[in-house]
């Protein structure tokens, strides 16, 4: 099982096949994206006007004479729908995709139980609630590392990668992570020397992070 | 221009960061903490990273003394110049025993050191 829906889309990357299999039935409306939305709930309601930039544009990019720029925009739109299919970890979702691009959800299919990614930490507070009384939402990998280490938000604002705390803690946490911990560095703050690792690398540390701040047993 | 400075003026300078820090790394105050960290960079840079034997017999006490966050960042910076390894890896391995901030420290410093965070070296 992966940790994130980020190796879902890398691997997908690397799989051309996979990505014109899921591109061909999104051109031949043999894949419906009415059902990929509604399988993906209120996700699937944020990502309405990704795909229907990609229905719009696939005729012109895959048969037309599309410019760079065109080209570009259609990628990153295509990536911000799998991203969040992989993010979502969605069974749903990947059925849908499963009845017209088996190789792209067969990727897909491995994020399954990998959590549910969002957008932005709000869409997440509203998915999953209060933290509880006193209690705030804490980042496991934290939220600096979209652009500290190129992480996707649907990584980071995921289900998976967050905890409840109460306030104190929390706050205390995020000091250490603001801290030049000479035992690791002498010149970095923590945050700072974690960029450039691994998401799970990161994970791993913020849960032992978490247990010596005696959150976690 | 640098001052001459005593070698027991650098170690009580490196306890008394380490006391500090002890109080300030797991109440999160990273401003007092940061200013301990930068105040030892500046001690290594200016009279120790290039006197190898005045560092050793800083290191040496610093590591023998009581208080644990001082005796662990010492072993880190004796295994940063090379030096005093078998001593700074007992320190960071008995200091690595606390449950807390400081025993987390140490156990990564030693990950660190023995490669296990690829492109990072101590």
């Amino acid at each position: 099982m992966w940790a994130s829906g980020g190796e879902a889309v890398r691997e997908l990357l690397s799989t051309p096949g996979a990505l014109w299999e899921l591109s061909k039935a999104i051109y031949n409306k043999e894949l419906s994206l009415n059902d990929l939305i509604l399988a993906l709930g209120s996700t699937g309601t944020d990502i309405a006007g990704t795909v229907d930039y990609i229905l719009r544009h696939s005729d012109s990019v895959w048969f037309g004479n599309p410019s760079d720029k065109e080209v570009y925009e259609y990628g990153r739109n295509l990536g911000h729908l799998l991203q969040t299919v992989a993010g979502s970890g969605s069974g749903a979702a990947t059925k849908v995709i499963s009845k017209t691009a088996p190789k792209t959800a067969n990727i897909l299919s491995k994020t399954e139980g990998a959590g549910k990614g969002f957008d932005n930490f709000n869409a997440l507070k509203k998915n999953l609630g209060p933290a509880g009384e006193g209690k705030a939402w804490h980042h496991v990998v934290e939220q600096s590392q979209i652009q500290k280490s190129g992480f996707s938000p649907q990584q980071i604002h995921n289900t998976n990668n967050v905890i409840a705390v109460d306030s104190a803690t929390h706050a205390k946490i995020s000091g250490y992570y603001n801290s030049i911990d000479a035992s690791l560095s002498d010149t970095m703050r923590v945050r700072d020397w974690l960029a450039g690792q691994s998401f799970e690398t990161q994970y791993q540390f913020g849960m032992d992070v978490l247990k010596r701040f005696g959150v976690t047993k | 221009m640098k001052k001459n400075i005593s070698p027991q003026s650098l170690i009580e300078q490196y306890i008394n960061a380490g006391i500090i820090m002890t109080e300030a790394l797991p109440n999160g105050d990273y401003k007092t903490n940061n200013r301990e960290a930068k105040k030892l960079k500046k001690i290594k840079t200016d009279f120790l990273e290039n006197n190898l034997d005045l560092a050793k017999q800083v290191f040496a006490e610093v590591m023998k003394s009581e208080n644990d966050k001082a005796r662990s960042i010492a072993a880190a910076d004796a295994l940063r110049l090379n030096i005093l390894i078998e001593q700074a890896i007992d320190v960071l391995e008995d200091v690595a025993k606390r449950a807390d901030i400081i025993g987390f420290g140490a156990e990564t410093s030693l990950k660190i050191w023995r490669g296990e965070f690829p492109g990072k070296t101590l």
